[in-house]
């Protein structure tokens, strides 16, 4: 099946790119948690949800509510036939080590569901689901690095089988050392909309997107 | 595109350290579930199903090899270790063979401040341990890890037959574990989901699940050797769907599992009425059994038989649909369908067929299902060659 990479999302040193353009930008100084508001009331429709959604999730958030900015893909594609797959390496290790510090003390003991659903990496996945209707299929990765292959072959193979149209595949890190997101969306050639980004699903583009000047 | 077979496989769980143990006990109608006073584990008491440690360490020291290797570690290389000895053809350090691990939250419990200096600090990451039990088998390539809640091993056995179907390679090796850690403990504890007592599946006094610890292997390849004259067993069809309704809590109406189960089944090629019967995932959660009940009366599937699993050996997390699709695979090639242990009167809204006692029947097709957190299902379907 051919497919092509029609849009894409970057997210890194308290930048954000849509497509190769800058679309916001902070200090580096200012923290992960202001940056990410900040974004989110600048770039993103009011969503309540946003505030309650871990470190990860509201990176999951902001790097598709982007990358879908001024695009309905409902309107093109059964809400079945939308596919998320997503790679990180770290996991949840933020929200991991926040859970683990309740419970770390036995006289001062607090375990939460509120934070500890956010230890299930693919909870971002599920958000992403609520906020926008998709009902296709989810797969939460774990990867060392980045890696376009992987990307590439999981998706394929999703839409070889006939259970993908439409996909949404990317990157989502995050650690207590750095933080960086990359989307795309993937649409089939017959349904896939004309774009300044549009170019071949394959991996040397992947990489291409991913690695470029940001 | 290949066909894709199901070579066998291995469980580990407190019932015992092989799939024919696992069978017997069932058979018998032996949980492993028991009250835990391990205050490591958690200040108060609770119901779980634990590995015997003693055995999984004598057995793991008997196995030859260097390394330092995590509980959890030691648990995915027993496992497969067990079922690659009963599947000589497969060589798991070909490049044609490739790894897929399946995990929550893999070795999550080295978080614990009396666990931090006993491995390097990347260990606690699934990337590590996933390529440290790949190469312990002398396999090069890239293992897939799939860490998506309780559908990761319904996932991953579906991904890995994608991989061969399309001919990247000819072998997988599909491992999920997971352990019981203070960390999920506390958590699921902190959801009020865990019953007190062994769980109560499909029941109408079902008041929760049981946690499990465990691991489970199976082993897909394109070139499938017979054996014993059993039947052969392929894997024809499986889909994930979210039912984008709530991260903690299933859906209502079923509709996403609804989805995966349909689409598993158009992808196997199949209609309702060839499903022989359902592995159900069966946590025994108020809502979880409630939603299951109308996404099987939805598809059409009220009147297949079905069972879960889980009063036996607890939910065992990242393991659970591989352990579950082995014994349900065990259950397909000999026609004999395992009772629901805990199952007394039907408690869910909609009509579906509970099995209750040890049945005998033959069976063509069967579907695996699996439903999770963060609005996860997934459905897989097996069928007799």
């Amino acid at each position: 099946m051919y497919m092509h990479i029609t849009k894409t999302t970057y997210i890194s040193r308290n930048t954000i790119w849509q497509d190769n353009r800058i679309i916001h930008q902070q200090d580096e100084t200012v923290s992960y948690q202001d940056f990410v508001k900040a974004a989110f009331k600048l770039l993103c429709a009011p969503y309540p949800k946003f505030y309650k959604m871990d470190s990860m999730s509201k990176l999951g958030y902001l790097a598709t509510d982007i990358l879908l900015k001024d695009t309905d893909l409902l309107s093109r594609y059964a809400k079945e036939e939308i596919g998320l797959v997503f790679l990180n390496s770290s996991s949840t290790i933020l929200t991991d080590t926040e859970h683990q510090q309740s419970i770390n003390d036995r006289s001062n003991y607090f375990p939460s569901p509120a934070v500890f659903v956010y230890t299930l990496p693919n909870i971002m996945l599920g958000e992403i689901c609520i906020k926008n209707g998709f009902f296709g299929e989810n797969a939460l990765l774990i990867s060392e690095k980045f890696d376009a292959a992987t990307l590439h072959t999981q998706v394929k193979l999703l839409a070889e089988v006939g259970q993908i149209q439409a996909c949404i595949a990317g990157w989502t890190e995050i650690n207590e050392h750095h933080f960086e997101a990359f989307s795309m969306l993937i649409e089939p050639d017959d349904k896939a909309e004309n774009s300044k980004e549009k170019c071949t699903f394959d991996v040397e583009n992947i990489q291409k997107l991913y690695t470029r000047k940001y | 595109m290949h066909q894709v077979f199901v070579c066998g496989g291995n469980v580990i769980t407190s019932l015992g350290f092989s799939t024919e143990e696992h069978i017997d006990k069932i058979k018998k109608e032996i949980s492993g579930i028991r009250l835990i006073q391990d205050k490591s584990l958690y200040p108060e008491d609770f119901y779980a199903s634990l590995v015997d440690n003693q055995r999984l360490e004598n057995e793991f020291a008997s196995l030859s090899g260097p390394g330092q290797f995590t509980r959890f570690e030691k648990l995915m290389i027993l496992s497969a270790r067990k079922a690659l000895a009963q599947n000589q053809h497969i060589d798991p350090a070909s490049e044609k063979t490739v790894f897929v691990i399946s995990s929550t939250k893999g070795n999550i419990n080295l978080l614990e401040e009396n666990q931090k200096a006993a491995f390097e600090p990347e260990r606690i990451f699934l990337w590590k341990s996933a390529e440290i039990i790949a190469r312990y088998f002398g396999n090069n390539n890239k293992p897939l890890i799939i860490s998506n809640a309780c559908i990761s091993g319904v996932l991953a056995i579906t991904a890995a037959s994608h991989l061969l179907r399309s001919g990247l390679y000819e072998n997988a090796v599909v491992i999920g574990g997971d352990i019981a850690s203070e960390f999920v403990i506390s958590g699921f504890l902190s959801f009020k989901s865990l019953a007190n007592g062994i769980c109560k599946p499909f029941d109408k006094d079902r008041s929760g699940l049981n946690l499990g610890e465990g691991a489970g292997t199976l082993i897909l390849s394109t070139k499938p050797e017979q054996k014993n004259g059993l039947p052969l067993i392929k894997v024809t069809g499986g889909a994930s769907n979210n039912d984008a309704n709530h991260i903690s809590g299933p859906s209502r109406t079923g509709e996403g599992l609804f989805l995966a189960i349909t689409r598993a089944m158009k992808m196997a090629q199949i209609h309702p009425e060839q499903i022989d019967f359902i592995s159900a995932h069966g946590t025994a959660t108020p809502y979880n059994d409630e939603m299951e009940s109308k996404a099987f009366s939805s598809a059409g599937l009220s009147t297949v038989p079905l069972n879960s699993l889980k009063a036996y050996f607890g939910h065992t997390l990242g393991a659970a649909g591989i352990i579950e699709s082995l014994i349900s695979i065990y259950g397909l090639t000999h026609d004999i369908i395992f009772k629901t242990l805990g199952f007394n009167e039907l408690g869910v809204p909609e009509k579906i067929t509970v099995v209750d006692t040890l049945t005998a029947k033959v069976q063509k097709n069967i579907l695996k299902t699996a439903s999770g957190f963060g609005g996860s299902n997934a459905a897989v379907v097996f069928a007799k060659d």
